[in-house]
């Protein structure tokens, strides 16, 4: 067995940081479900059906801003004064604790999350079905609505997973801030692109020049290699960074 | 265990702190590590095990580089920090999660250094006092069994009885197998415990000797009547005690802190007095 990888140890550094979170956790939960009860009985309305489709857009806000506060949680400690000695004298290699906090804030975030708002939009259905003509029906998210939610999550969080590892101070707002500035930078770059080519002629698309239509066409057109290479930046590339940060980190 | 050669540390925009640092720190001893504030004790113990990097020079862990930080040398070296903060759990969780990290942690030896500082695993932490918390802590590290425990200022925050309990803990759990490296200016507290002294001054190593050697060298005490020879160290109080060579005295207890004084005010006659062999005359 490779002394620096071990699965038993990923495990367990899992079950430490869930152990610690728990009361974070609790509190969290209790209320997103509240939210998404409320939001479920909102969406009932209407045509008397929680659709799959009502579900993921309740379920979208909800699941971003959760994932992204508890990515910045779960590494909480690697920033507090008093407590990232332990932290970081832990014996775990830093492979095994990017492997670990990323299955954790993004796998099984995703899993837990979504069997969640199942069991609380089945719930809200429940409710309704019994004090309102509501039919009961079963709940579900699986559409490609869904899908996409997912991809974007997972390409979005190590990019929040690094500015929480780089953080010291306000890592909320300074990667906010980061990826604001990203995004600035990639529509200045498609701004320089567009003058190249048009020499100027800024209404290449017939509305809302630079934003909404363009990343609706980019989403389609994109090729399947510019595709591939913004998943890389954003994934796996960003998990990289996130790894020899674990390995620069000093108390 | 522990090879530090050449080393060199300052914080970013900050005084060196550690400049040309040698030590050579071996099992079956326990260390004390003294010096004055803002000498760089707590500094050295985080280097020793990995927490921060050397500006220069190496500093090895097992014939690892501790930067490395790699598993096999954390699993086998544990830091107790002066100033800490543990998680909200009850004792026993905190033991069960983090435990499980160390192979040769026992849990029936942290339950029992647990009920020694009498305390209670179903405990939630923070209702603790922060010697309660300490204690906690340095039972967690002793049960570990790691064959290195590095630990900063053990005996702050302890109540007077936890004290001299802390030094029967400490005294049964070292053996050959492991090193202890204890830095405090509670030299009082740990005079019985260690059997070798570092002592760091002006960035560097100024004194690194085993206990025996210093009180097989050194005279410690009140000075004796009509007393001829010139003293290498002593406190301005009236009637206070004196360091002398000991030549063919009785051999004292050393006095931790009259010879960390000794070693500040002259280090130079000190160090040779020890480097001279008993039979030659000293200075």
């Amino acid at each position: 067995m490779n002394p620096q990888f071990s699965l038993q140890r990923i495990g367990r550094f899992i079950y430490r940081n869930l152990t610690l979170l728990k009361g974070s956790i609790t509190i969290a939960a209790s209320v997103i479900a509240i939210l998404f009860f409320i939001g479920s009985l909102i969406d009932l309305r209407g045509d008397l059906r929680f659709t799959a489709e009502e579900f993921v857009s309740s379920l979208r806000p909800l699941f971003i801003i959760t994932g992204i506060l508890f990515t910045f949680a779960i590494l909480r400690e690697a920033h507090a004064k008093k407590g990232n000695h332990f932290y970081f004298s832990l014996p775990i290699s830093p492979l095994e604790r990017i492997i670990a906090i990323w299955s954790t804030s993004s796998i099984l975030f995703t899993l837990v999350f979504t069997i969640f708002g199942m069991l609380v939009g089945q719930f809200a259905v429940a409710v309704a079905s019994f004090f309102s003509s509501v039919d009961f029906h079963l709940v579900h998210p699986f559409t490609e609505n869904y899908w996409s939610l997912i991809k974007f999550y997972t390409f979005i969080q190590p990019a929040f997973l690094l500015g929480a590892i780089s953080f010291q101070k306000n890592r909320i707002g300074k990667t906010l801030f980061l990826v604001v500035l990203a995004m600035v930078g990639v529509f200045l770059f498609n701004v320089i692109l567009c003058f190249s080519f048009t020499g100027g002629a800024f209404d290449l698309f017939e509305s809302d020049p630079f934003t909404t239509e363009a990343f609706e066409r980019t989403s389609i057109e994109y090729s399947s290699l510019g595709s591939f290479l913004f998943g890389i930046v954003l994934g796996p590339v960003m998990l990289w960074a996130c790894y020899y940060k674990f390995i620069e980190k000093e108390v | 265990m522990i090879r530090i050669k050449n080393l060199k540390f300052n914080y970013p925009k900050s005084r060196t702190i550690l400049e040309q640092i040698n030590l050579e720190l071996v099992p079956g001893n326990i260390y004390g590590l003294f010096g004055r504030n803002g000498e760089g004790k707590s500094t050295l113990l985080k280097l020793m095990c990995g927490l921060l990097f050397p500006k220069a020079g190496t500093c090895h862990i097992f014939d690892q580089p501790s930067a490395a930080r790699t598993v096999k040398g954390l699993q086998d070296s544990f830091i107790v920090p002066e100033d800490f903060e543990l998680p909200p759990l009850q004792i026993a969780t905190y033991a069960k999660v983090n435990g499980a990290f160390y192979p040769k942690f026992s849990l029936e030896q942290f339950h029992h250094l647990i009920r020694e500082f009498h305390l209670d695993t179903r405990n939630f932490i923070p209702t603790l006092s922060f010697g309660q918390q300490k204690k906690v802590l340095i039972a967690f590290a002793i049960a570990t069994n790691t064959q290195l425990l590095l630990m900063d200022e053990p005996t702050n925050g302890l109540d007077i009885p936890s004290k001299s309990q802390f030094r029967k803990i400490i005294a049964e759990a070292v053996d050959d197998g492991k090193c202890i490296v204890i830095a405090t200016h509670q030299v009082r507290d740990l005079h019985s415990l260690i059997n070798h002294v570092v002592i760091l001054d002006h960035a560097q190593v100024s004194f690194n000797v085993p206990l025996s050697e210093v009180s097989n060298k050194l005279w410690f005490g009140k000075p004796p009547q009509g007393i001829s020879e010139p003293t290498l160290y002593s406190e301005s109080s009236f009637g206070g005690k004196v360091v002398l060579a000991r030549r063919e005295k009785n051999e004292t207890e050393v006095d931790l802190e009259l010879l960390f004084n000794a070693v500040l005010s002259r280090p130079e006659e000190i160090i040779h007095i020890l480097k001279t062999a008993d039979h030659e005359p000293a200075v």
